[in-house]
């Protein structure tokens, strides 16, 4: 019996996922896809039918990712917070502070964010993808390529 | 104790099952038995392979709206569906141009397949599940499949010649032509062929040592298989091994250096040497028979170094197209461009890579 154990808890942690993330969710991609198409009021909708009690990390992201989107950048960062209280190591708001710091231009804040996300979890490739980006965007393009690689180097070790 | 051991049996064997479960074949080829598959109708209605296939085989075509030449094949295909069909061919056009698909995507592609009149079965292949399976690597790609679902002949991209050609091996397949010379699909010595399946499920752990290992094995059974000898140029070419390739093209016999793929990798080798008149020509040459993504890289690399930026763009473009968008061809294009010292465009590039890999992720 206690082999019997051991062997159910061993398969366990090679069948779990290593780090919460909405990505590894599919069952709000389709919300997701709502939101990339600027079906927000379809999103809320879908949204709201949700159990908000066992779904309250990801309601609060993607209200919050719904927010940002619509320019309520104060909001936004509200609900990124409440879902970093519900889960202190979930990079998704992370990553949504960070946009809304580079947001207000405050660049510094939106790199400090992504690299606490990237000490989090450091194989996650869309933080690369984000901090390319900012970078970009404050004309560091050397870094911003750096940045790129690293992503791409996670996507291509995994495979 | 037996039951312990009968648990620790099952338990081993699952561990070693477990990370080869999601091993799928990674590339298109003749001779190789698929299994059957589920794809989905624009009305959104669920079909097995079986309840569509042809009683005399089935040609499947991997498509998108974006690749021109995808629209130009489903039109030539559209011309010879009734003639094939009563010949007992089904053609079944499975678009793979979206890994998920909102009720506004497939009105689109509704709209688009009746404006054109379509009336070869137009699927969705939900999540790339097939893409990924049957190893697609440029758009369009026809396979064509036997009663036996075995695949007897397969195209990637639409070239010039070897569509033509393709299309004369299906009519051959159906007694429409007859063989002037014996041309039967060739099929590897099982054993080849396992250690070229053994060879991609360790490159695919990034084992390199054991899958040239494999390779290696799969030509020394049948030096005549060619899809062994691509696997273990690109690892040679990634790794900067131009000797080794060279190596094994001194001692492939000569009819296997006229195929197509191998031309290819001799194009790679001349560009890695810097003989870039050489490289083009053999590149050139491949590409009238098959679309490889790379030969566009390739050819896209030698327009760049001789200051044809249009042309370049040109082709990046076409070998972006034909792979569907995938990550590799971006990032290869985005890696030379950053080697260049034109991070800008490099930038470019590895975005769309990004964002495409994103995409498959949902955020």
């Amino acid at each position: 019996m206690k082999w019997k154990i051991f062997f159910l808890i061993v398969l366990f942690f090679i069948m779990r996922k290593s780090d919460f993330s909405l990505a590894d969710n599919t069952e709000f991609l389709h919300i997701s896809e709502l939101i990339k198409v600027k079906k927000y009021t379809e999103a809320e909708k879908e949204l709201s039918k949700l159990n908000q009690f066992e779904n309250r990390y990801v309601v609060n992201v993607i209200s919050a990712d719904i927010s940002f989107v619509k320019g309520d950048f104060n909001k936004a960062e509200g609900y990124y917070t409440k879902a970093l209280e519900i889960n202190p190591l979930g990079i998704d708001p992370k990553i949504g502070i960070a946009k809304v710091h580079a947001a207000r231009k405050d660049i510094n804040k939106a790199k400090e964010m992504l690299h606490e996300a990237i000490k989090i979890n450091p194989h996650a490739i869309r933080i690369y993808y984000e901090l390319g980006f900012i970078l970009e965007a404050s004309e560091d393009i050397k870094e911003a390529t750096e940045s790129f690689e690293k992503g791409l180097e996670k996507y291509f070790l995994r495979k | 104790m037996r039951n312990k051991k009968t648990f620790l049996l099952i338990f081993f064997i699952f561990i070693i099952l477990v990370p080869s479960v999601s091993g799928a074949l990674r590339e298109l080829h003749e001779g190789t038995k698929i299994e059957p598959f589920i794809v989905v109708s624009l009305s959104g209605k669920s079909f097995s392979y079986h309840q569509l296939s042809g009683k005399k085989g089935t040609l499947i075509f991997f498509w998108s709206t974006n690749t021109k030449n995808s629209t130009k094949a489903l039109e030539i295909l559209q011309e010879k569906y009734s003639v094939w069909k009563e010949k007992g061919l089904q053609i079944l056009a499975i678009n793979v141009e979206k890994q998920y698909f909102s009720e506004d995507d497939i009105k689109a592609l509704k709209q688009s397949v009746d404006s054109k009149k379509i009336t070869i079965p137009v699927l969705i292949d939900k999540g790339l599940i097939l893409f990924d399976k049957f190893g697609v690597i440029a758009l369009p790609s026809m396979v064509l499949i036997d009663d036996k679902m075995t695949i007897y002949k397969e195209i990637s991209g639409f070239p010039l010649v070897g569509s033509q050609v393709f299309f004369d091996e299906v009519s051959i397949f159906l007694g429409e032509k007859k063989v002037t010379e014996t041309k039967i699909a060739y099929k590897p010595a099982k054993q080849s062929l396992l250690a070229y399946q053994l060879g991609l499920r360790f490159e695919k752990k990034k084992d390199f040592e054991r899958a040239v290992e494999m390779y290696e094995k799969a030509i020394s059974v049948d030096s005549a298989f060619v899809l062994p000898y691509g696997r273990l140029f690109d690892i040679y070419i990634n790794l900067n091994k131009i000797s080794s390739v060279k190596n094994i093209l001194s001692k492939a016999d000569k009819s296997l250096l006229k195929k197509p793929l191998i031309m290819m990798n001799i194009g790679k080798v001349y560009f890695h040497e810097n003989d870039l008149v050489n490289a083009k020509k053999i590149l050139l040459k491949s590409i009238a028979e098959e679309e490889f993504v790379d030969v566009f890289i390739y050819l896209g690399f030698i327009s760049y170094i001789e200051g044809n930026i249009s042309e370049t763009e040109r082709l990046f473009l076409n070998a972006v197209s034909i792979s569907n968008n995938s990550p590799e061809a971006l990032n290869k294009i985005g890696r030379f461009y950053a080697l260049k010292g034109n991070n800008l465009k490099a930038n470019e590039y590895y975005k769309k890579a990004l964002e495409e890999i994103l995409k498959t992720k949902g955020r």
